[in-house]
């Protein structure tokens, strides 16, 4: 249902604790994410551009606040509850891709499918379905240390893809890849973004903010601006 | 380029120590736990060379060199063989000899040394009666007076003796006047003519040496007219000629014997061989030999599992080293520097874990000292001292172990691709150094950790069972005890050795607290060992001795059945009507009546023996069948004689007796608290009398006769378990490794959905099939080297299949829990902090 919120953060607070410092990584974030939206999170280093992207994919607990996702209150989750959530509803793109050096391209691919309990069979057709999507199914059987940073970030997108999650969460998705590169991967989210799927990316590229519907920017771990793309100047 | 002086490379070595022990520091846990792992393998290590070094390989020291070998008179029959032969056959070898230069002999046991010019009880000591050239043979000069010379065997003159430096210090305080003084030894006077140097005791641990002609067989008054049979047999020692091996000196010995045996065909017919073997090999029993190298060699794969741990550990700290190897190497570091930096690491680690080694051996040495000397008398030349020797094999190990260790993964750092290390640090952990060799390494840990588990396993159950088998009877207490009443009465057949001890059982027995006492002649504590002879059935025909059936045989007294509670299965016990002057008699094991008789009546059968002096000629009717009186034996029953010490036949003392007596004595509490009751109670027979050192309750007394059986046992026991730790600690700390590594790979998989069972089972995943693989191996192997050892060390207590279900347990277990405490760190990690890891 289009318009009804995938994501709704009140009063999220991240506060990490190292020796006698208490670091305040994010202070009463409110965010809502309806889907279909690409919501870009914009801002300088350390403020907490990352941590609100972990929260967001559960890799991360809250110190305080609610975020529900898709309905679903996380705050009294467990481990493999969490587990079984973000294995379900988020797919994940990293900066520096972050596939298994000792799996192939399809393996990698399949991997969060074997996760969610689908039979080998299924993950096959499904994997090589997502590799077509993303242009790569011809080296299915590659490693990924045989493949171009660009190629492994479309396996990577390919493999976030698989489990058809609610949000794709993408952080830095174009900070290692060179202009042409980056722009292809930014061309397929468009295009993702375009059939539907929700995303929520971290970029430090302002020209990439382009392809956001709005842009959120922190500061200090404090949402201090959030525009809709129009008035945004790039 | 400069070229470095030695100034500067000893600067720029102990530049790099400083930075082998700054990298050290930084890591304290894995440097801990690599220092504990090679402290226990070169502790274990040293600790068997140390043992091998002062037992196996050390030799008496003498003033005349070369080669002192021991000649065994081999007999076919094995449970007869002594290894002694008779003086008489001994000056026919010395006679007859080409190959063999020079020949001595002695012969001894313990005996009562009373000195009359102290206060001092009498007490026991170690004697020998050798030869005249005895000493001359070894080429030993006295510390006082003189050795013997050959008028110290005539008849007309007094006996004379030779004491050691330590008895001369303990009887006469070192008075130089001892030379010259009498002492009493086993009951008669000894006149001393010498004190022989400080710390020799040839030829095991004596004090006592008394200058002997071998005078018994010829004055033997038996059937044969020989003497050959008398129950005086000497150990023969020879040096040989130049050129001449001891297979020459063995064959042409073996034609002498064979002339003897043609000649005297009634007393040497059972010869087989000859064996000349040096002295020293010859002291040392094979089945000795083979457990202590057994272990030796078990030590070296302790010290192998440790090696390989530390190898594994040098190889994780060398890949976290990637990028500071890297560094160096782009600042101009060459192969030789880098692979010198990694060694150098090792060889830091491994010294410091040697010394901790030097440490526990000293510790451990001591332990088996204790256990050793609780035995029987040793040669007074072992010992477990962390000599020059041992301190040149602990460099040597050190070495070794620090270049094992750590030139591979040198090696290995010094060949990496440097820009591609750099880079590979920038971004990832290094996977280098964790590849197919490390899980080689980690495979040989688990199979030399299950090979040393399955036999210290099994050893344990040795010992275990060995230690738990039932008492027929109550061994604590009972106290064993004895005394040689030599020079009592006008000779062995004097009834004053008979009814002296009796008086002295009265006596004990009227103490309020002594149950009861008695004596026995051969016999082991009253109940084990007695001589093994052969005898004859009446209305059996004999063609030779070696026909004749066999058991064995100790004299018994009134008062047996007391202090054993020993219930007659059939008939009657002896008792005071059984004398010389009635029908001689004896009574006979139930084992030997299965053995021999099995299901007819024993009693009234008559068997004979011949001319054994201290058991009457004629026919003995048996008159009573005892029950067994001693444990089950370790092993399964065998049909091999010489294993079975329960067929026995007892003889009463009345009817032939010995001056060497056992006593036993039965209280209720600790016996040891009459030891100075008996004491005084045997100075009334005469203050020249005294009590066997080996004075100690039947159950002391088989502790101490298993203590080197114990102490091999446990020391097995120890090795395995300390090497199935060390490899546990091995899996564990590359399991550690690996995950470390993995780390992020985890995160990953956490992002895309893992539970805490994926993470777990893809840490594991990896190290079940090497677990698998390496244990595999290792049972087999155990199990051929269980098998093996059981054969060579005669162990055959239970079967096999019991010890797989154990070992396989405790791998599992041990393993299980390496593997799984880093699985466990790892799924608990939360994802983003794996993510971010670097």
């Amino acid at each position: 249902m289009k318009d009804a919120p995938i994501i709704q953060m009140e009063g999220i607070m991240k506060i990490f604790y190292s020796d006698e410092i208490e670091t305040y990584a994010l202070s009463d974030v409110y965010l809502t994410i309806k889907e279909g939206d690409f919501v870009s999170v914009a801002g300088p280093s350390g403020c907490g551009k990352s941590t609100l992207l972990s929260i967001l994919g559960l890799l991360e607990t809250p110190t305080d606040g609610r975020y529900c996702l898709d309905g679903l209150d996380v705050r009294d989750l467990g481990r493999n509850e969490l587990a079984y959530v973000r294995n379900a509803e988020i797919g994940f793109i990293f900066q520096s891709f972050n596939l298994i050096g000792d799996l192939t391209v399809e393996e990698n691919v399949e991997l969060p499918l074997a996760y969610g309990g689908m039979p080998a069979e299924e993950r096959k057709k499904r994997a090589k379905e997502v590799l077509e999507r993303v242009e790569m199914s011809h080296r299915r059987n590659h490693l990924p240390y045989q493949l171009s940073g660009g190629q492994q970030q479309r396996v990577a997108v390919a493999r976030a893809l698989s489990t058809t999650p609610k949000i794709l969460l993408a952080d830095e998705p174009t900070g290692n890849l060179d202009s042409k590169n980056g722009d292809r991967v930014m061309d397929l989210l468009k295009e993702l973004h375009g059939e539907g799927t929700t995303i929520c990316m971290v970029t430090h590229d302002s020209r990439y903010n382009a392809h956001a519907d709005r842009v959120l920017s922190l500061f200090d771990g404090r949402v201090v601006n959030e525009e809709g793309l129009v008035e945004v100047t790039v | 380029m400069y070229s470095k002086t030695g100034y500067d490379k000893v600067m720029s070595f102990f530049t790099n120590i400083r930075f082998a022990f700054r990298l050290l520091a930084k890591n304290p846990g894995s440097t801990i736990m690599a220092i504990v792992v090679m402290a226990t393998g070169t502790g274990v290590a040293i600790t068997m060379f140390a043992f091998v070094n002062g037992v196996l390989w050390s030799s008496p020291d003498f003033a005349k060199k070369g080669t002192i070998y021991n000649i065994d008179w081999v007999e076919r029959d094995k449970y007869k063989n002594s290894q002694r032969v008779s003086p008489l056959d001994y000056e026919i070898f010395e006679s007859e000899s080409e190959q063999i230069d020079e020949m001595t002999a002695y012969m001894g046991w313990r005996a009562p040394v009373y000195n009359p010019s102290s206060d001092a009880f009498a007490k026991e000591y170690n004697y020998k009666r050798v030869s005249v050239n005895f000493f001359e043979f070894l080429g030993e000069k006295m510390h006082l007076g003189r050795s013997f010379l050959p008028e110290d065997v005539s008849r007309e003159k007094d006996d004379t003796v030779v004491i050691s430096h330590a008895l001369w210090r303990e009887q006469y305080g070192s008075n130089e006047e001892a030379v010259g003084s009498t002492l009493m030894v086993g009951g008669l006077p000894h006149k001393v003519v010498g004190v022989a140097r400080p710390g020799f005791r040839f030829p095991d641990d004596n004090n006592l040496w008394k200058a002997s002609d071998w005078p018994e067989p010829r004055m033997s008054t038996s059937p044969s007219g020989t003497g050959r049979r008398h129950w005086v047999k000497v150990y023969m020692l020879a040096r040989l000629k130049e050129g001449v091996t001891p297979r020459q000196a063995e064959a042409e010995l073996a034609t002498i014997a064979e002339g003897i045996a043609n000649e005297y065909p009634e007393s040497n017919d059972n010869l087989l061989r000859m064996n000349v073997e040096p002295f020293t090999e010859w002291y040392i029993r094979d089945e000795v030999e083979n457990r202590a190298y057994g272990l030796f060699l078990c030590s070296f794969l302790v010290l192998a599992v440790a090696c390989a741990n530390t190898f594994n550990l040098i190889m994780s700290r060398t890949a976290s080293r990637t990028s500071e190897l890297s560094i160096r190497s782009a600042l101009g570091a060459n192969r030789a520097h880098i692979v010198g930096q990694v060694v150098l690491d090792g060889l830091v680690l491994t010294s410091i874990g040697a010394l901790g080694g030097v440490l526990i051996a000293g510790w451990s040495l001591k332990f088996i000292w204790s256990f050793f000397k609780s035995g029987y008398s040793d040669a007074y030349w072992w010992h477990m001292n962390l000599d020059a020797k041992v301190m040149g094999f602990v460099v040597g190990l050190v070495f070794v172990s620090s270049v094992v260790s750590s030139l591979v993964p040198g090696l290995r750092a010094a060949r990496s691709a440097t820009a591609e290390n750099l880079k590979d640090d920038a971004r990832t952990s290094s996977g280098l150094f964790v590849g197919s060799l490390s899980r080689l390494i980690l495979g040989f840990q688990i199979s030399a950790s299950s090979v040393l588990a399955f036999v210290s396993i099994l050893m344990l159950a040795v010992w275990y069972k060995s230690n738990t088998r039932p008492w027929p009877i109550e061994p604590t207490e009972i106290l064993s005890t004895g005394f040689n009443l030599a020079g009592l009465g006008e000779d062995e057949h004097d009834p004053i050795l008979v009814e002296a001890p009796r008086a002295m059982k009265e006596r004990l027995e009227a103490y309020p607290g002594v149950d009861s006492v008695s004596f026995t002649i051969k016999a082991v504590c009253g109940i084990y060992g007695g001589t093994f002879l052969p005898f004859e059935m009446e209305g059996e025909d004999y063609e030779n001795s070696r026909q004749k059936p066999k058991a064995r045989v100790m004299g018994i007294d009134l008062g047996y059945e007391d202090v054993f509670d020993a219930k007659l299965l059939a008939g009657r016990m002896f008792n005071s009507l059984d004398t010389k002057e009635t029908e001689a008699v004896c009574i006979v094991s139930k084992r030997f009546v299965d053995y021999y008789w099995p299901g007819e009546d024993p009693i009234g059968k008559r068997i004979r023996f011949n001319d054994i002096h201290w058991i009457r000629d004629g026919f003995l009717t048996v008159v009573g069948v005892m029950p067994k009186l001693t444990r089950a034996p370790l092993g399964k029953e065998s049909s091999d004689l010489s294993n079975i010490g329960d067929i026995k036949i007892y003889t009463p003392l009345a009817q032939g007796t010995h001056a060497e007596l056992g006593m036993q004595l039965r209280s209720k509490g600790d016996p040891r608290r009459w030891i100075p009751t008996i004491r005084r109670e045997l100075a009334k027979i005469g203050p020249q009398y005294t009590l066997i050192t080996n004075t100690v309750t039947v159950m002391e007394d088989e502790y101490r006769f298993l203590a080197k059986e114990n102490l091999t046992l446990t020391m097995f026991g120890l090795f395995g378990a300390a090497s199935l730790v060390l490899g546990a600690v091995g899996l564990y700390s590359i399991m550690s490794f690996d995950t470390g590594r993995r780390f992020r790979e985890f995160g990953i998989r956490m992002a895309l959905g893992a539970d805490s069972k994926n993470v777990v089972y893809a840490v594991i995943r990896n190290g079940i099939a090497t677990l698998a693989i390496g244990s595999s191996f290792g049972l087999v192997l155990g199990h051929t080297l269980t098998v093996l050892m059981q054969e060579s060390l005669e162990i055959n207590v239970m079967p096999l299949g019991f010890v797989y279900p154990v070992v396989v347990v405790l791998l599992i277990t041990s393993m299980g829990v390496a593997m799984g405490v880093p699985a466990w760190k790892a799924s608990r990690t939360p994802p983003s902090q794996a993510l971010r890891v670097n």
